[in-house]
Formats: structure tokens, sequence, C-alpha cells
């Protein structure tokens, strides 16, 4: 009887034995039973919470005790980053420059017939009414006045002057600029020259001086038939895009579009004749 | 000094404007720093100041470029008159009255250059679409340039030359 008297005890007990009751009904592995159900439940979110709290703790407490560091950290990050971001846009640029060049390569190889210097453009007229450029290749490399200067898309214009590592180049859109030039198709002739206030235009050339009796259609090309000595023959200088129902007495006249895109040149190739076609 | 200062902008600015602009135009239009530089100096400083200024740049272009010598030095010499014979008459001396001046200057730059191009007997084509697609276009940019140039020289004489108790110029 003295046990139903101690009332410690008997709470003792039955915290005990509800304790079996729960710990029989959780399952070792499975869906668990209700009871088992309730009690991680429990448990699972109070270590939850608890856990969160405790990485909060620790989060705060480093970030307290370590805060240079980690400023230091960040400062080291956006300095890395900024170093691949350039490193990125450097190798993005060689990538395209190597293009670029792979193009004229295949182009002078195609093309035997010459030699070629390769040059870059270092800087052009800043103005419209004339198109002159300058490139970093000079007589140290060969350079020679009045010699050709092409890109792998055709014909861009002469070298008007040349120092030891730079040339100055006249571009065949310039108005002062002039060449004499064949009608692929027609085998008709005339003088190609520049209008430069059509520069970035589908028509920044004219080819004037055309027998009246050709008949000209848009899209045929135009390209250099050596006359005149300074530009090779069979260069590409452009196609017709319109061709003028006006006539004059010295012959038709037709506007051209240029082979090459004069707003985006970077890389060119200069002329050299070869004793072969010399 | 202060001429030394000027003659260091002007190279600056013709470097600028013959390798870095031209290749960030946009749709063919790009601001021309010489040009901002120019009036800038002719507006703050007087015209005779611009007309050399505009000479010295003029010049250096001609050195460089065009096959026809002579063609940027009567321009630059005519604008950097202009600007400063204009500016002295226009009462206005906000950042964004110089913007606008800027911008007018900058076609008052290629309307002379038309007419000389005209005159050395160059053929022009439509001088309409030729002020629409590109003068319009580049002399906003060149405005939009001129307001920091503006701001740029007005602080360097401020700062640099008016602490010694002397005028502000060249």
């Amino acid at each position: 009887m003295r046990f139903w008297n101690n009332r410690p005890l008997i709470i003792t007990v039955a915290i005990i034995f509800v304790l079996l009751v729960v710990l029989v009904a959780l399952p070792v592995g499975g869906r668990l039973s209700t009871p088992g159900n309730v009690v991680g439940s429990i448990a699972t979110g109070t270590q939850s919470v608890l856990g969160r709290f405790g990485n909060w703790l620790g989060t705060f407490f480093r970030s307290v005790f370590q805060a240079d560091a980690a400023a230091n950290e960040v400062t080291e990050l956006k300095q890395r980053v900024a170093l691949l971001e350039q490193q990125n846009q450097e190798m993005n640029e060689l990538r395209e420059e190597n293009e670029r060049l792979r193009q004229l390569l295949n182009y002078a190889q195609n093309n035997q017939k010459y030699s070629y210097i390769t040059g870059r453009v270092i800087s052009r007229d800043p103005g419209y009414f004339f198109d002159v450029f300058t490139i970093n290749a000079g007589y140290n490399d060969g350079v020679e006045i009045n010699d050709a200067v092409v890109t792998e898309d055709g014909l861009v214009g002469r070298v008007t002057e040349t120092g030891g590592g730079w040339s100055r180049v006249v571009a065949l859109i310039d108005p002062s600029s002039s060449v004499s030039g064949t009608v692929e198709r027609t085998r008709d002739m005339g003088v190609v020259s520049g209008t430069s206030l059509g520069k970035g235009t589908d028509a920044s050339c004219e080819m004037s001086f055309i027998p009246l009796e050709a008949e000209l259609v848009a899209g045929d090309r135009v390209i250099t038939n050596g006359l005149g000595g300074v530009y090779p023959a069979g260069f590409l200088i452009g196609t017709v895009v319109e061709v003028s129902s006006t006539s004059d007495t010295t012959g038709k006249t037709v506007l051209i579009k240029p082979a090459v895109d004069f707003t985006k040149i970077e890389e060119v190739l200069i002329v050299k004749m070869t004793e072969e076609t010399e | 000094m202060r001429k030394a200062l000027a003659v260091l902008l002007i190279l600056v600015a013709v470097g600028l404007d013959c390798t870095i602009m031209p290749r960030i135009a946009i749709f063919s239009a790009s601001a021309r720093l010489t040009l901002c530089v120019i009036v800038a100096i002719s507006a703050l400083t007087g015209p005779v100041n611009g007309v050399i200024c505009g000479f010295l740049a003029g010049i250096l272009l001609d050195m460089l470029f065009p096959p026809v010598r002579g063609f940027y030095a009567i321009i630059f010499v005519s604008i950097g008159y202009l600007s400063g014979w204009l500016y002295e008459r226009s009462m206005q001396e906000g950042v964004v009255a110089f913007g606008f001046f800027a911008a007018g200057m900058h076609v008052a730059m290629e309307v002379i250059g038309l007419v000389l191009y005209a005159v050395i007997g160059f053929k022009i084509g439509n001088v309409l679409i030729f002020l629409l697609r590109y003068v319009l276009p580049s002399a906003v940019l060149s405005g939009l340039v001129g307001m920091v140039v503006f701001l740029f020289l007005r602080w360097i004489l401020s700062t640099l030359f008016m602490r010694r108790g002397r005028n502000v110029g060249f």
C-alpha cells in the first residue's frame, strides 16, 4: 500500500510507462505510427529551430570576430572577379582578332599571285568629308607609295604616304580616290570614284564613263582591271546598286556599294607585286 | 603654364578623336572632342584664344589626314572665332546652355566643311540626308560631351589659376 501512497513514485512510474509506450510505438524504419510521428515532428521542429539559431549565432559571432577577414575576402573576391572579367574580355578580343587574321591569311594563301604585308588600322580621319586612315606598317616593312590595300572582302584603297612604321591610306570611298574598274559580267569599263558624304551608306562610290550601250543591272560585280598601274587587276571593288536612267555624252553612271565595310576595318593587307606579276 | 595646358588639351582631344572616338560611334555618329575643347576654350577665354587653339588643332589634323591641306585649319579657326564671339553675346553661362551651344557649333562646323568641300570641287550628294543622318546625331553627342569638357575646363581654370589671383583664361 505504501506504493499507492507515494505520489512522486506513481508519477515517475507513469512517465516511464508513457515513454516506454512511445518507444515501443516507434518503428525502426519506414512510415511512423501516429505517436512516433508526433514526437518526431516535435523533435525535428525543435532541432531545426535550434539548429538555425545555432547557425545564426555562429555566423553572428564569426562576423563579429572575423569582420576584417570577411571584408578582406570580399575585396579579394571582387578583385578576382574584375580580373577574370578583364581576362574574359581580352580573350574575346583575341578570339575575334584571331578569326579576322585567319580570314586574311586564307585570302593571302588563296591569292598567291601577290605577296602581302599585314597592317593594323591605328587611327582615322574623324570627319565625314574624307576617308583617310593610318596603318602600323611603313617602309621598314616594305610598304611603298601607291601600294594597293585590300581585305578579304575586297579593295580598300592605296597608300599615299609612308613613314618608318606607319603608312597613310586613302580609302576607295574618299572623293580624291579613283580606280579603273570593269563590270565582271559585261566586261564594260569605267572609273570608280568615292562620294565620301555617303560614308556608311549603300552607295558610297559611283562608276562613271561607262559606255552608253552597256546593259548593267543591280548586283553586277565590279572588279579592278589593272589600268593605270596602281591597282592590280582582279580585286573586287563592289556591286552595282543603282543604274541611273540619266546619262550624258561621256557615258553612263552607276552607284556602287563597296565590298568592304569601311566603318569596321581593323586589319588590312598591303599588296606587293611579285617578280611574276611585275 | 596655361598655354601649355591648352596645347596639351588640344593634343589629347585630337589624339582621342582619331583613335577612340570613331570606334565608339553610334550608328556612324560620334562626338567631336576637338570641337568641344575649342568651343569651350573659346567660350571661357574669348575668341582670340579660340582662333589660336582652332588653328593648332586644324593644322594637326591637316598634317595627319586629309588629302586637302588646310581644310580642317580653316574650319576650326572659323569655329574658334565664331564660338567665342557668339558666346560673349549670348549671355548664357549654364552648363546645359553650353551643351546646346556646342551642338550648334557642331552643325556650324559641318556646314562650313560642306561649303569648303563644294568650293574645292568635290561632288556633294544629298545634303539633307547628310545633315539628318550624320550631322544632327553627332551634334547631340557633341553637346553632351561638350558639357563635360566645359565643366572640366571651368574647374581647371578656377582651381589651378584663380588661386594665384590671376585672371581666368589662357
